[in-house]
């Protein structure tokens, strides 16, 4: 019965948070708003960040409050938990920093593309110059331009050459 | 001869003596007499002995020099009679010693003869010898010479191999170090190369590419991802 909310509250957890540390963060933040609705205490955001006020702002929108009953606040916050302890982490190795919005649509296209629940931590790597690298289950994989320059150097060096023989 | 007369000396003492003394022993057989008696009696016979004595003494002297003279005249006579058979001898033995000398020297000669003949067959044999010695030394240098020439060029023809041998293999094993060299330093050319091409992508792509082309990119990647099952 609880199988709906779990995968509504989870696939907003995904697509907000990046690392198991963030979501549980984020379950928190899901349990104090949720309690600040049914009582009516108000929830202090002055020492939440962006990110954390984003999260609670889509919960508001999402009309979570009205999803989750009192009482089975805390099993389904407890299953929600057991749940994102189990999801897979996806480490991706960008080139550059990217902004807040293009993490968000990086995060939707993996979703787009896997279609499952999954975190993704986001990690810096200058070197690859340029795409992303990417970490699932213990294997390490890279789909960036400096993978593909490796995999074309020898084109690129004859081409480089030859641009040196003629011009040289 | 003067042995022979104290000879005769003591011959005449002792019968003195002896005669004295039958001339006591009887006077002491007669028996008893008296004494002034016997003293004339042995005074008579003394005086009788010793007249015979000097009798005896003179006798004796006399023929001493008769035997004297006789003895004399007897050496004197054995020494002509020696002498003359010495001389003869002499003589005899000077004749038999000097052809026994003549023989002698005559067989000197002969063995002076054969000596030097023999000395001299032998110095013709040795001159032989020698001959044939150098002849065969000679011989023996020739052919060792000959043999020397024959392994000193084929040891010369060895080491010249040896030599052509291992200075091919080192100019191989150098030729394979410069290769492997050179394979080398392009090799690091290569990777110089290509990390210079990515430290300029990444210089320039950073400023190039804005965030919306990196986003792209990475969408290319997590599709690339996609395609080869990778986050299944």
């Amino acid at each position: 019965m609880h199988q709906e909310t779990i995968k509504k509250i989870l696939d907003l957890l995904t697509s907000h948070s990046k690392t198991t540390h963030e979501a549980s963060r984020y379950i928190m933040l899901l349990k104090s708003y949720l309690e600040a609705e049914y009582f009516n205490s108000p929830l202090d955001l002055n020492e939440l960040n962006d990110a954390e006020k984003a999260w609670i702002k889509t919960l508001g929108e999402e009309n979570i409050s009205q999803t989750i009953s009192k009482d089975s606040l805390g099993e389904i916050l407890k299953e929600v938990k057991s749940a994102v302890e189990k999801i897979d982490i996806l480490v991706l190795f960008t080139a550059v920093e990217l902004t807040t919005e293009g993490y968000n649509e990086v995060i939707k296209k993996v979703r787009s593309l896997t279609n499952k629940h999954l975190l993704i931590d986001f990690r810096l790597d200058p070197t690859l110059v340029a795409g992303c690298s990417l970490i699932w289950k213990g294997v390490y994989k890279d789909y960036s331009l400096k993978s593909r320059i490796e995999k074309n150097r020898d084109l690129i060096l004859s081409q480089f050459k030859a641009y040196i023989n003629t011009y040289a | 001869m003067p042995i022979l007369i104290a000879f005769l000396i003591a011959i005449t003492i002792s019968g003195a003596y002896l005669f004295l003394h039958f001339q006591i022993k009887g006077v002491k057989k007669s028996g008893p007499i008296s004494l002034d008696d016997k003293t004339d009696e042995a005074k008579k016979k003394i005086d009788e002995a010793i007249s015979k004595a000097q009798e005896i003494l003179e006798e004796t002297e006399q023929k001493q020099s008769k035997i004297l003279e006789q003895t004399q005249h007897q050496a004197e006579e054995f020494e002509t009679h020696l002498e003359e058979d010495f001389a003869k001898n002499a003589s005899s033995v000077k004749t038999l010693f000097e052809s026994e000398i003549k023989d002698f020297s005559d067989k000197i000669s002969q063995a002076e003869a054969s000596y030097l003949k023999y000395l001299d067959d032998l110095k013709k044999a040795s001159l032989a010898v020698q001959e044939k010695s150098l002849e065969t030394v000679k011989q023996q240098v020739g052919e060792l010479f000959l043999r020397f020439e024959q392994n000193l060029s084929d040891f010369l023809a060895q080491t010249e191999q040896k030599s052509t041998q291992s200075i091919e293999l080192e100019i191989q094993a150098t030729r394979h170090l410069i290769d492997s060299y050179k394979t080398q330093q392009l090799k690091v050319i290569d990777e110089n190369i290509i990390a210079m091409l990515e430290r300029t992508l990444t210089l320039v792509l950073t400023k190039k590419l804005n965030v919306t082309d990196q986003t792209e990119l990475i969408y290319e990647s997590l599709e690339q991802a996609k395609a080869e099952k990778f986050i299944v």
